[in-house]
């Protein structure tokens, strides 16, 4: 700038000073006429609104007002504020710039008066704060949806019942209050993880049932949390057509279809079908009865665990990027909820089975415990009674005889009878002691299965020629003894032996073998008997099972009893009309010194 | 008058059996153990044994079954505090089981029961 302000008029000078100032400011400084032409619009201003001064100078600044906020009548208030001496700070309004966008921004004026306090004009400076205005917005926007699926958060942690958590999911994406979609539906991955199967739905199945239950929200509004605590049963009941669709929904997700594949590479919400659809999202859409619909993965632990679809088909509202954004947002609680949900019904399965198997171990210890002490208990009585038996023999022996020798008139034979009655009553108590309290433990002594067979076939020759069935001994030489209770093994082989005669109605050949095995012995019935018809096979080792009209039925399970009682094993081979064998096998158990085989 | 071998550990049940069984017209004579009663056989030739069960050493049962390999026909009582034994297949050998009592009719008339039994048998055969 070389044009030098003449000497003297420092009026002028200062003005130019003063405008030189104004340009250097950022913010756009009009100075506006009375009646709010323009009469200096500085660098700031052709910065913001993007017209040059040349082209605004002289014109109303009405030219920067825009329609879409109520601006008219703005300009006048403000002159006819500033012509009354007022100033105004920081009013919040819109303005637009040659380029037809609108900016939000901060007006202050001042009146500008001249040298005699007359009245000039104005000083406007117009400060652009859209930026800030956009950003704040978005602020709030999504504070807003945090605290909505913070809301939802709270309610799904707020239980650990899978049904339920499901619920409260799909109550939130489509809640008022919530997340404002028409339908929501639920789909998690089957129990290979290969696809994903439909599993729960929410929303109206038609526009009329939308319209109903929309007319009862706004009767009787609800917030958030009234709706999310409202669990009101089984959704698959309340929202029927609903959820047969999404039961017949599955997608495949090892390995995903274009679908899958498409919202897997994502890892964001997406609004389906995209631009360039895949066959399955058509068909997933038309399934769906909508022309679009939002998806977001529900994932946890590095794993595709579900997926939420929701959308707006009876509204036809737009699928927004806010709308994507919080559906994400919910997805992402939803997983850990769902998940959780799942880690504590393991936990809790888990802990009942440790729980029932703790009881059944505590039981039986108890049980274990009783017999043992029942045991030991009957084995004292039995000891103490057998020991007290024979005193008493001697004692009331003894006074018997003396009794006997003692005549009618002798005083002596008062006290004698005493003695006799008392020994009397005390043997009458050991005898109930000792037939209660037996010693239950079997007698482990060496019993040779050979001769035991021989003497039970020799004891039973009677009865077995009575039946008219002869016996054959197959007894092999090279059988060992075997610690075994011979008492019991008697009443198993008698069992077995009368078995077979009862199955040999009319006569036959029963067939006793023995034969050593490694460290056990097998010993064999076998009966030329009406056999055992297959199905029945397995019961007749029970208890009162019987196929004879007199058998008690408790033979051949008395004979188990035994066997089972030894440690071994007993079975049957039978042909129906030919006969039956039954193979009883028993261990030797630990090599008894045969000659040390005495009771006491 | 018959010769009785009575065996029984305890020694105030000897007194008893001895003294009673003599009373009732018996020759009596009584053993401690099996092994006594065993060395006894030989000698004494009982005409019947009275056979306690639960003795140390060998058990009355045990007795019983050397006692019959050397002489089978010998008649033997099992005279004891138990009566568990009477199902045991192995007192099945004995002629009688009489569980001990101070009172000794039941064992008296066993015995003559089981020697009548004999007597009558031996007749037979002489016959």
């Amino acid at each position: 700038m070389d044009e030098r302000p003449h000497q003297g008029d420092t009026e002028v000078v200062g003005r130019e000073i003063f405008l030189d100032l104004l340009d250097r400011l950022p913010q756009a400084v009009l100075l506006l006429e009375d009646d709010g032409r323009i009469r200096h619009w500085s660098a700031g201003a052709t910065a913001l609104f993007g017209y040059p001064a040349s082209e605004m100078v002289g014109q109303s600044v009405e030219r920067l007002l825009s329609p879409p906020r109520s601006t008219a009548g703005e300009t006048a208030r403000l002159l006819a504020h500033a012509r009354a001496g007022g100033e105004m700070h920081d009013l919040e309004t819109d303005r637009l710039t040659r380029d037809g966008r609108v900016l939000t921004v901060l007006l202050t004026q001042t009146p500008i008066r001249g040298a005699d306090g007359a009245h000039v004009g104005v000083l406007q400076v117009l400060t652009d704060i859209t930026e800030h205005r956009r950003l704040l917005r978005q602020l709030e926007r999504q504070v807003h949806q945090l605290s909505i699926v913070k809301e939802i958060g709270e309610a799904l942690h707020g239980t650990m019942n899978g049904n339920e958590v499901l619920h409260l999911i799909l109550v939130g994406a489509t809640a008022g209050p919530g997340l404002r979609f028409n339908r929501a539906f639920l789909l998690l991955a089957d129990e290979t993880g290969s696809r994903l199967e439909g599993r729960l739905a929410i929303g109206p199945s038609d526009g009329g049932e939308a319209q109903r239950i929309w007319q009862e929200l706004s009767q009787q509004p609800m917030t958030l949390q009234q709706m999310l605590s409202r669990y009101e049963g089984s959704l698959a009941e309340t929202n029927r057509p609903l959820n047969d669709l999404v039961r017949g929904l599955s997608l495949p997700l090892e390995p995903p279809g274009p679908l899958m594949a498409k919202a897997i590479s994502s890892a964001r919400a997406v609004v389906l079908p995209a631009r360039d659809p895949a066959e399955d999202e058509r068909m997933l859409a038309g399934r769906l009865g909508t022309p679009s619909f939002a998806l977001a993965l529900l994932s946890a632990r590095g794993r595709v665990i579900g997926a939420l679809l929701a959308d707006n088909a009876i509204t036809g509202r737009d699928i927004h990027p806010e709308d994507l954004e919080m559906l994400q947002l919910l997805a992402a609680t939803a997983s850990i909820a769902i998940d959780n949900s799942r880690l504590y019904a393991e936990l809790a399965r888990r802990l009942s089975h440790l729980e029932a198997a703790q009881d059944e171990a505590r039981r039986s210890q108890r049980a274990v415990r009783r017999a043992e002490r029942l045991s030991a208990i009957g084995e004292m009585a039995a000891t103490v009674a057998h020991d007290i038996r024979n005193p008493l023999v001697a004692i009331g022996g003894f006074a018997r005889a003396l009794l006997a020798d003692t005549g009618q008139d002798d005083p002596r034979r008062g006290p004698l009878e005493v003695i006799v009655e008392e020994v009397i009553r005390l043997e009458g108590i050991v005898t109930k002691v000792l037939d209660e309290a037996r010693p239950i433990s079997p007698a482990g002594r060496a019993v040779q299965v050979n001769r035991l067979l021989e003497e039970a076939a020799k004891l039973l020759d009677r009865e077995l020629a009575d039946a008219r069935v002869a016996v054959r001994l197959q007894l092999d030489p090279g059988v060992p003894s075997i610690v075994a209770d011979s008492d019991r093994l008697f009443e198993m082989v008698l069992n077995l032996v009368r078995n077979a005669i009862e199955a040999m109605p009319e006569g036959g050949t029963l067939t006793i073998a023995t034969l050593p095995l490694a460290d056990q012995v097998e010993i064999r019935f076998g009966d030329t008997g009406t056999g055992i018809p297959e199905p029945i096979r397995e019961r007749i080792f029970s208890p009162f099972f019987t196929t004879k009209p007199e058998g008690s039925g408790l033979g051949l399970s008395v004979a188990r009893q035994v066997v089972v009682e030894h440690g071994g094993r007993i079975g049957v081979d039978s042909v129906v009309g030919s006969g039956s064998t039954f193979t009883v096998t028993l261990p030797t158990g630990i090599e008894a010194d045969h000659g040390q085989a005495a009771r006491s | 008058m018959a010769k009785l071998l009575v065996v029984d550990d305890e020694k105030n049940l000897r007194a008893l059996y001895q003294s009673e069984l003599t009373r009732d017209g018996h020759e009596v004579v009584v053993a401690f153990d099996g092994q006594e009663a065993l060395k006894l056989l030989d000698q004494v030739k009982p005409d019947l044994v009275v056979l306690d069960i639960r003795m140390p050493g060998i058990d009355g049962l045990e007795t019983m079954a050397r006692l019959l390999s050397r002489e089978n026909t010998l008649p033997v009582i099992l005279n004891t505090a138990y009566s568990s034994y009477r199902d045991s297949f192995l007192s099945w050998s004995a002629d009688a089981y009489v569980i001990k009592s101070s009172d000794l009719t039941e064992l008296k008339s066993k015995i003559r029961e089981v020697l009548q039994a004999r007597a009558d048998e031996k007749g037979a055969q002489a016959r």
